[in-house]
């Protein structure tokens, strides 16, 4: 079953762990519905990404997100 | 001319930061070839041509393949280096199939200068773009001085953890560009954990289900090699006294004569492990990955069983399989703490039912392969040969397709990384550039290369290479005159449809003699032997195309989709 989940994904501060987000959702055909970029004061990248996926797919979405290098941390709750 | 700025940071060009920088990680072998937008590079490199061994392959997939073969054989950071363009976008398929296979590389590329940098300059193309989905890591540095780091992160992050493939691109005022040079080994990268902390909760949990098992059965992979945790995959097989089943990339983990060893799993592997699979009340998983060529249908897969996975990768964890104990952690850290929490097991009952079920593929399948009864040469059959030849003690290194499952069923293994295969991306054409590779990783083995006709030929010109340096690879080419196995597939699946895959052969005698590669061709049996022993005599590179059965089909088979349990024996 689908349901609509909020991923926040910190990085270092380049566009390429972007692409690299995108790409990992991308190939799972993901529907994003929202997609934000915030900087932290560090330089740090902050992602918000809105979207929907099956349960049972977003822990591995997660893991796969986590793995890249660049990425610092990737937390994921249910959007209301 | 460098100056030096003081004693302990001299002043380089970046080309020299580049070479100085792979002596500090220990580099003495480069596969490579040159072109103009990593020409710096090479002219420096050519004053350092008595330290850093380089190899000119034939074409840039071979140099990246026979890096993997190198890594593979020597557990070191294979090195390529190539330049802009469509140099870098040859080395995609050989990335690929590393990135697949988890293979330790550093692959350095040449690029066209920052200023010209998305103007669609001669030979240049965005290779960081192109590799991100084939690649653990990857950078473009533009100045000289990001030069030190870089590789330095490159080789940390190729090898640590989950090993992988990493380009570094350099631009060409980079390579010329200058700057004082001090080099220091990575040591972290932020947000990188390469080796989590193993939970000493789950090691309990999966201590308490290897205590109550009954029908335990390991299922290891290459993350036991790739974690140098032989020693201790090996006490905890004797501890546990489990039955253990190997993936195609972790064999010759145990030699084939282990009591405990009970063959490979998956789609061509042995019929113990397979058929055994539904009767498991526990698989033990170290350092594999649940591919589906070994789970079959993976809603079948150890449907009796609890499972406990020992990984390294956090993202392996119920990515295909669900497993009830995850045991993250190097497998040279986990397995001692498994071993020490278990009592001496005995499971000789439970395995001496592994070796009913091997009677029955012994009997349908292994000798009608290897004593055929017909006149025409089998591969399994040759297989045989070559090994009893080197005495079970070669490396074996594979091309893709019926001739890899043969060989890597009949081939003996006494000791650890004695397989180079092709298994993640299954890339044809593979074989012969990792046997150069594994040749200059391993100069104290013996190096048996087997391909088929149609694998063989897409990487062909690397017995330039073999030749160039007179590599003693030893060739056994099994021309069938087929793309056998997707041939096998037409006519198990598709009604015996060979659409496409008869190849019309050129004379491989006149190819081999062409660039200096002592050859014989076996057409009969009786011919096969003495024509081994003249190639395993031979001190340096051997084609011996063997003429064999052109409709030959590998068993045992799982049909795609079916369970691990519904394997065919013939």
């Amino acid at each position: 079953m689908n349901r609509k989940y909020q991923m926040t994904v910190r990085t270092e501060s380049d566009l390429r762990s972007l692409n690299q987000i995108v790409a990992v959702l991308a190939c799972r055909n993901m529907i994003i519905d929202r997609l934000t970029l915030a900087r932290a004061p560090g330089g740090e990248c902050m992602y918000t990404i809105g979207m929907e996926a099956e349960e049972q797919c977003i822990d591995a979405l997660v893991g796969q997100i986590k793995k890249k290098i660049g990425v610092l941390k990737v937390s994921t709750r249910v959007d209301k | 001319m460098n100056r030096i700025m003081n004693e302990e940071m001299p002043e380089y060009s970046g080309s020299r930061a580049v070479i100085e920088s792979l002596l500090q990680e220990g580099v003495e072998v480069i596969f490579g070839y040159p072109g103009g937008a990593i020409i710096p590079v090479y002219d420096i490199l050519y004053d350092y041509r008595d330290r850093i061994h380089h190899v000119l392959t034939r074409h840039e997939q071979g140099a990246v393949h026979a890096a993997q073969g190198y890594a593979r054989v020597s557990s070191r950071v294979g090195v390529c280096m190539v330049t802009s363009g469509p140099g870098a976008t040859n080395t995609i398929t050989g990335l690929a199939d590393a990135m697949a296979d988890s293979t330790p590389l550093v692959l350095i590329t040449g690029q066209v200068g920052s200023t010209q940098l998305g103007t669609n300059a001669f030979q240049e193309v965005d290779i960081i773009a192109i590799t991100q989905p084939v690649t653990k890591w990857n950078f473009q540095v533009r100045k000289a001085s990001e030069i030190p780091g870089a590789l330095a992160r490159a080789f940390y992050l190729a090898r640590s953890g989950r090993p992988g493939p990493v380009v570094i691109d350099i631009t060409r005022d980079a390579q010329v560009g200058m700057t004082p040079f001090r080099y220091e080994p990575a040591r972290e990268v932020r947000g990188y954990v390469p080796y989590p902390v193993p939970d000493p909760r789950q090691v309990e949990r999966a201590v308490a289900l290897i205590r109550e098992a009954r029908r335990p059965m390991i299922l290891f992979g290459q993350g036991v090699t790739l974690g140098g945790a032989e020693e201790e995959f090996r006490a905890f097989v004797e501890k546990s006294d489990m039955p253990a089943a190997s993936t195609l990339l972790g064999l010759s983990t145990l030699p084939v004569t282990h009591p405990r060893y009970v063959g490979l799993l998956g789609m061509h592997g042995n019929y113990a492990p397979n058929i055994k699979n539904r009767e498991c009340d526990l698989l033990v998983a170290v350092g594999m990955r649940f591919d589906d060529r070994v789970t079959g249908n993976p809603l079948k897969f150890g449907e009796n069983a609890r499972i406990i996975h020992l990984e390294i990768d956090p993202a392996e964890i119920n990515k295909i399989i669900r497993v009830d104990v995850p045991v993250l952690g190097n497998a040279k850290e986990t397995l001692p703490l498994l071993t020490a929490g278990i009592e001496q097991g005995d499971h000789e009952d439970w395995t001496s039912e592994f070796r009913a079920r091997a009677a029955v593929e012994e009997q349908e399948t292994i000798q009608p392969a290897i004593h055929p009864g017909d006149a025409a040469l089998h591969m399994g059959e040759v297989v045989r040969a070559v090994s009893e030849a080197y005495d079970d003690d070669a490396v074996l290194v594979t091309d893709v397709g019926q001739q890899q499952v043969f060989a890597c069923r009949y081939f003996g293994y006494k000791r650890p990384r004695s397989v180079v295969t092709s298994g993640g991306l299954g890339t044809m054409g593979f074989g012969l550039p990792a046997a150069i590779g594994a040749c200059l990783g391993a100069p104290h083995r013996e190096i048996c290369l087997f391909a088929g006709d149609g694998g063989l030929q897409m990487t062909i010109q690397e017995l330039g290479t073999v030749a160039q340096l007179n590599l003693p690879v030893k060739i056994l080419l099994m021309n069938n005159g087929y793309l056998g196995m997707v041939r096998q597939w037409q006519e198990l699946f598709f009604h015996k449809r060979y659409s496409f895959t008869a190849i019309t052969n050129p004379e491989f005698e006149y190819i081999a003699r062409a660039h200096g590669v002592a050859y014989r061709q076996v057409t009969r049996r009786e011919d096969l032997r003495d024509a081994v022993r003249e190639m395993k005599a031979h001190p340096g590179p051997f084609l011996l195309e063997v003429k064999v059965m052109q409709e030959e089909n590998v068993f045992p088979m799982i049909p795609a989709g079916a369970a691990v349990s519904d394997i065919l024996v013939k």
